[in-house]
């Protein structure tokens, strides 16, 4: 007798220890932004579609309203089921409602409100989850209160598993005995005959072995879990601890869980229809899954409306409704997978401050930057572009982990949000993020840091039109040793106007002038830029000999874009905790790192890198739109780049091999072509001109030595200067010819 | 309905340039800040600004701060949008942060002397000049 009760008491505090873990466990998501919706947007009806697929909503071609959570395309409208969607503070909840959106000619020409039948004016498509932080049981969980589980689905559940749970105690006698007959008779342990308590017990605490040990514990412990516990509470336990699927690794557990991946709701909207079929699947989830398996899931679906018409749940009417009801399908977009290596980043981001243990289990809500349609167009570019790329030279080709690698990052420079991040062409392969943390060296990357350096020199000594030697020099450094440099090409190029030696990334020319300027300047430049890392003012500095991240380049040359002012880049925006308190907002922050005029000079040296330079191909390649960029190279071919931008995006794309070995090829060739691929979808088509700051002057000078033209010097062209820096003595003849 | 939002409201169903109802000045009706005022991204981001200082009048400056940074979002190019993100700022007691946006807002609206004034007189509040 001692011994029962030590071990019900034993058995109490188990429950009760494993009760409250599991009541508020639930993982964290990861958010890609919101797309906000207004009439004039630009926004084909294609893309609409990927995005409306990406948060899970289902295409409907059939007849009836449009529910939450679906799609219907109708010519150039679509009409659209919006979920509602709990936004951080201040905005809260955004109720879902039926939405009409009328496109034509690439944008939103209209949006509605159909249930108000009025002009929808500030409307946003939701974010789509990117992530869940999951713990090693790979486990989907979302607790929901009872009062959002429809009594539809309630009773369907009860209907096919436990019918008479709230007269039992725990474990069901009159049902019990029905399978120990059926088990006697067929001399095995099959028939459960388990309460909804019973089959709670077995997934909080128990083996699924069928002993009969394992019976008698499950049946005690159920007992005692109904003498501790409402009726009310089992029930919502039970529906939050159901296992109902699989999505790849990952365990579909609960309703509300189930209701978003089957069918892209939550289960406070669920009809008769999917909760009959939801109900079903409980007995066999593989068995049942609607999307792999449609006629058994629609077959256990009828069964159980029929069970509950006999019940006289419903009527032979609702019964017939929902048996004509179509069944899900799975979304074509699996945005769960697109951004695996922009996910471990935020991860590694908040695991400063939220350990790892509050991201599995206190279901944070964490709002970042990403767009998931760039991603997906970054994603692709870099997949296609390195199998491009290998077709073109197989010497390139290796298998495994050993293959040929890239990283983009795209960033809006007015926000410093990171838009795309790909980290590698396969995460499945390797998981290694060369975006965030492989430290290369960039190569002629980095020469627009001296330029601008120059530039910014307040004697005006230096403009673009200024003549600088691009010949062989020689450096002895500190340690006693002598730098070199040469050119790619090989060859000397005489004087050359500062604009010629940055758009043709002459090597010479711009050692002289790192030097020529002072190396600790320059390095200074590249600091306040954002460039980190060990940065030396050691003459090959200037050629970008040292080691930075895809990203840190990205952020470096935002501020290039930005007209001299870096945001600071950002991933995660919010961070809202389960009771949707705000716990973390990340603001938008700016700094002027450089004055304006210069860095207009440079971006306008830049953009002539596209037009004439080392990345002239991007026209061939396809790439019309105006932007301006730089190819990099590093040492022996190891390192390809290209950083390209316009004044709403920077792109920075690295190609390599993961053991530094030769890739043999200048960023032209390997790392642009996969620029334009990502500019020609994403990039903004139109022109997007720089706007010129304050005391921007164009005169027009001698091509060659930078001075007023007089007629009998060479050819001419425009040049922009710092006002005060313009030449202001006329070319001679014999200048004009050397 | 603020009053302000109304008349935006209104100017967006009658398809009318947003610089009709886009004031500058809280409260009242001055002339288009820019060439841009009336693309649909500068319509949908001052309604938002509206918003934000909706609450920031209402001394809720955390909440106007959230959604200003949203009105930046939708139309980074609104030079109006970072002035009022750089008061919300202020409000909140970052006057670091607030100096940078108004960087941008200055860049931004320096083709429009009274917004650039705006920008001027903001900055000269902040310690340090």
């Amino acid at each position: 007798m001692v011994a029962a009760w030590l071990y019900v008491r034993h058995v109490g505090g188990l429950i009760e220890e494993t009760w409250a873990r599991h009541s508020s466990s639930a993982p964290s998501r990861i958010y890609s932004r919101a797309l906000d919706l207004y009439p004039g947007r630009t926004l084909g009806r294609a893309d609409l579609v990927r995005e409306l697929e990406a948060r899970g909503y289902r295409r409907m071609d059939g007849p009836g309203p449009v529910r939450t959570g679906e799609y219907r395309v109708r010519g150039d409208a679509l009409q659209v089921g919006l979920h509602a969607f709990a936004y951080p503070p201040p905005d809260g909840l955004a109720a879902g409602f039926p939405l009409d959106i009328r496109l034509g000619a690439g944008r939103i020409l209209s949006l509605t409100d159909r249930v108000a039948d009025t002009a929808a004016l500030d409307v946003r498509l939701e974010p789509a989850t990117i992530a869940s932080v999951l713990d090693r049981r790979m486990v989907l969980r979302s607790p929901v209160p009872l009062q959002r589980v429809p009594a539809r689905l309630v009773e369907a559940v009860l209907t096919v598993e436990d019918r008479r749970f709230f007269d039992h105690g725990g474990v069901d006698p009159v049902r019990l005995a029905g399978a120990a007959v059926h088990d006697l008779l067929h001399g095995r342990l099959d028939q459960g005959g388990s309460t909804l308590t019973q089959q709670l017990v077995k997934n909080y605490y128990l083996t699924p072995r069928k002993t009969l040990g394992r019976k008698l514990r499950e049946a005690v412990m159920a007992v005692v879990l109904e003498h501790e516990h409402s009726k009310a509470e089992i029930l919502r336990a039970y529906l939050d601890e159901v296992y109902l699927g699989q999505d790849g690794p990952v365990s579909i557990v609960g309703v509300q869980e189930a209701a978003r991946h089957y069918f892209s709701r939550d289960v406070s909207s669920l009809d008769l229809a999917q909760s009959a079929l939801l109900a079903g699947m409980i007995r066999s989830p593989a068995a049942y899954d609607p999307f792999r398996h449609p006629e058994a899931a629609r077959r256990r679906r009828s069964v159980v409306l029929g069970l509950m018409a006999a019940r006289r749940l419903i009527d032979a009417d609702q019964r017939a409704r929902a048996e004509r009801q179509p069944l899900p399908r799975a979304s074509a977009e699996r945005p769960l997978d697109a951004a695996p290596y922009f996910v471990d980043y935020v991860e590694g981001e908040l695991e400063r401050r939220y350990p790892r243990d509050a991201l599995r289990r206190e279901g944070l809500r964490i709002f970042t930057t990403l767009e998931p349609r760039a991603q997906r167009v970054a994603r692709n570019a870099v997949r296609e572009g390195l199998a491009a790329l290998e077709e073109a030279h197989p010497d390139l080709r290796r298998s495994g982990e050993g293959a040929l690698q890239a990283a983009l990052v795209a960033m809006d420079p007015r926000t410093g949000d990171v838009i795309a991040m790909v980290g590698g062409r396969s995460y499945g392969v390797t998981q290694f993020d060369r975006a965030a943390d492989a430290r290369r060296q960039p190569g002629s990357l980095f020469k627009p840091f001296v330029y601008l350096t120059a530039l910014e020199d307040t004697t005006g000594r230096w403009t673009l039109a200024t003549p600088v030697a691009d010949s062989t020099l020689r450096v002895r450094q500190d340690d006693g040793t002598v730098w070199s440099p040469g050119n790619y090409d090989g060859r000397e190029h005489g004087r050359v106007p500062l604009r010629d030696a940055l758009v043709h990334s002459y090597n010479l020319a711009t050692a002289r002038l790192g030097l020529e300027v002072g190396l600790p300047a320059v390095v200074r430049t590249a600091r306040e830029l954002g460039v980190e890392g060990r940065l030396r003012p050691v003459p090959s500095v200037s050629l970008g000999a040292f080691e930075a991240t895809p990203l840190t380049m990205a952020s470096a040359y935002a501020a290039l874009a930005g007209g001299g002012i870096r945001p600071d880049p950002l991933t995660v925006l919010h961070v809202v905790q389960s009771d949707g308190r705000e716990a973390e907002a990340r603001e938008l922050t700016l700094r002027r790192v450089a004055p304006a005029g210069p860095v207009y000079l440079v971006d306008r040296a830049l953009q002539d890198v596209l037009e004439r330079g080392t990345a002239a191909s991007a026209r061939e390649l396809g790439y019309g739109g105006d932007a301006a960029g730089k190819t990099g190279t590093s040492s022996d071919y190891r390192d390809a780049w290209f950083a390209g931008f316009t004044p709403s995006l920077v792109t920075v794309v690295w190609v390599g091999f993961d053991d530094n070995r030769s890739l043999g090829l200048p960023g032209a060739v390997a790392a642009l072509p996969i620029w334009v691929r990502f500019m020609k979808e994403v990039g903004d088509p139109g022109p997007d001109p720089f706007p010129v700051p304050p005391g921007i002057r164009t005169v027009t000078v001698d091509s060659s030595t930078g001075l007023l033209p007089d007629g009998s010097c060479g050819a001419t062209r425009e040049e922009v200067f710092l006002e005060g820096t313009e030449p202001t003595r006329r070319c001679t003849s014999a200048e004009g010819a050397r | 309905m603020s009053h302000g939002t109304r008349a935006f409201a209104i100017a967006l169903l009658l398809g009318a340039p947003l610089a009709a109802c886009a004031g500058g000045r809280e409260g009242s009706a001055v002339p288009a800040v820019d060439a841009r005022a009336s693309t649909p991204e500068r319509t949908a981001s001052e309604r938002l600004v509206e918003r934000g200082r909706a609450l920031l009048g209402a001394k809720r400056p955390s909440e106007a701060a959230s959604v200003l940074e949203r009105a930046v979002r939708v139309d980074p190019s609104n030079g109006r949008a970072y002035l009022a993100l750089a008061r919300a700022r202020i409000a909140l007691g970052e006057p670091v942060v607030a100096r940078g946006l108004l960087e941008r807002a200055a860049a931004l609206l320096r083709p429009y002397p009274q917004e650039e004034a705006r920008v001027d007189s903001v900055r000269d509040s902040l310690p340090g000049g």
